[in-house]
């Protein structure tokens, strides 16, 4: 086991600490947004009205820590959704 | 015998406590609470960018992040990062037994008594709720605890240097620099040392911490617009919320600390030598205390709330500091008078 957690890297470590590993796979969709998207970008977070405050807040932090040093704006969803996409720095608000 | 059984003992304990610490520091990457929301947001956005104004600007509306937190933590953690080669959460957790090592020989160092009592306050640091839990691995509060024993070192020290209040106030700004409770033991600690009439001492500690430790990050954060105190306000004053502070206190966590005050306050009542050598530090304490409660009369938010998130973090530094006159006050009634006891001479405050 040990092996395995040593041998994960920091990547397959954070996806699985707890405060990430609760939201894996929205965790593992920043992680990869936050390498492909240029620093300069912000990142807008839409999250429906279906999703639960607390549970948007929580996917909001993880997203800013994940996608640090970018911006994450929350914008309203439809539905269920939590998406993110990119947007020119300054202009993620909708 | 007696004192071999003893030493065994205290390292023991010691021992069990720093790898149970190491241990709940490393079972797992940093990812939790305040590390993800505040600290670790602002050393990863540090760490990427390199800017210091990055600090404000993943969280530009201030509504979790508190932007208005000293940077010294989150700059350590992103140095430590660069240093590693790449920022992962699992090394640097390696930080906290770090400190916590610091901080245990801090302890034993301010702790006048032999061996066996030295290493048991150390012991009883390392066994402290605080370091015993995964939650709050990441947070600020063990460099500032390392930065304000190390002051509370050099201004009980009986052989002062010429230098040795210049380091204090070092440590007091970086302290400040780390949290804002540093600030208010830069406070607690200039006001003892005019007290004491030690007015150079004071001059000089009080004087670089104020300079070095509070301006700076003051003048820094208001040309970005960042308002100090997210939590706190002076038009919310409120003469009863100190009051409701104390009430939520005794609801949250009198039952589980009153053995433990209990057994304080009958060491200290048998260690008359111990309270009188001791009294700086027990009124510093006091007062650090006394100030804290104060605060919460400007608390914007609910204050039993304020209380019930952030007790155990907040009276980690007084009990840490407290820790060394405890030990020194429960091992008083075993040891023999020196000379100058003997002859009525009054030690050193």
């Amino acid at each position: 086991m040990a092996k395995r957690f040593w041998g994960a890297g920091p990547r397959g470590r954070l996806l699985n600490a707890p405060g990430i590993a609760r939201d894996a796979g929205f965790s593992a969709t920043a992680l990869r947004a936050a390498e492909a998207w240029p620093a300069r970008f912000d990142a807008r977070l839409s999250v429906g009205p279906l999703v639960p405050a607390d549970v948007r807040e929580r996917l909001r932090r993880k997203a800013a820590y994940l996608l640090a040093p970018r911006r994450v704006v929350l914008v309203e969803g439809d539905g269920a959704e939590v998406s993110l996409t990119p947007a020119p720095a300054g202009s993620a608000a909708r | 015998m007696r004192r071999r059984a003893l030493l065994a003992a205290a390292f023991l304990l010691l021992a069990a406590g720093f790898a149970s610490a190491t241990l709940f520091a490393l079972r797992q990457p940093l990812s939790l609470g305040d590390y993800l929301a505040i600290w670790g947001l602002k050393a990863r956005a540090l760490h990427a960018s390199g800017d210091l104004a990055a600090l404000f600007s993943v969280d530009p509306a201030g509504e979790f992040s508190h932007p208005e937190y000293p940077p010294l933590w989150p700059i350590l953690l992103a140095s430590a990062a660069k240093l590693l080669g790449r920022y992962d959460e699992l090394l640097l957790a390696l930080l906290r037994p770090a400190l916590l090592t610091l901080a245990a020989a801090l302890t034993c160092a301010r702790t006048r008594a032999s061996l066996p009592v030295r290493l048991l306050a150390a012991s009883a640091l390392v066994l402290l709720p605080y370091f015993q839990t995964a939650a709050y691995v990441g947070y600020a509060e063990a460099l500032l605890l390392v930065l304000v024993l190390a002051a509370l070192l050099l201004l009980e020290s009986a052989n002062p240097t010429p230098f040795t209040p210049w380091a204090a106030g070092l440590l007091l700004a970086l302290a400040a620099l780390t949290k804002q409770e540093g600030a208010v033991v830069l406070v607690v600690a200039t006001a003892l040392l005019l007290h004491a009439r030690r007015w150079r001492d004071a001059a000089a500690a009080g004087g670089l911490g104020f300079l070095l430790g509070v301006v700076p990050w003051t003048l820094y954060r208001s040309a970005h617009g960042v308002a100090s105190l997210a939590d706190f306000a002076p038009r919310t004053f409120e003469l009863g919320k100190p009051i409701r502070a104390v009430a939520a206190f005794g609801e949250v966590a009198l039952l589980p600390s009153l053995p433990w005050l209990a057994g304080a306050a009958i060491v200290l009542a048998f260690a008359p030598a111990t309270r009188r050598a001791r009294r700086p530090l027990l009124a510093g304490a006091a007062a650090y205390v006394a100030l804290l409660v104060a605060a919460f009369a400007f608390a914007r938010v609910d204050v039993g709330w304020l209380v019930t998130w952030t007790w155990d973090r907040l009276v980690l530094l007084p009990v840490a500091a407290l820790l060394p006159a405890l030990a020194e006050a429960a091992a008083e009634p075993f040891r023999e008078a020196s000379p100058a006891e003997v002859s009525g001479a009054a030690p050193r405050p």
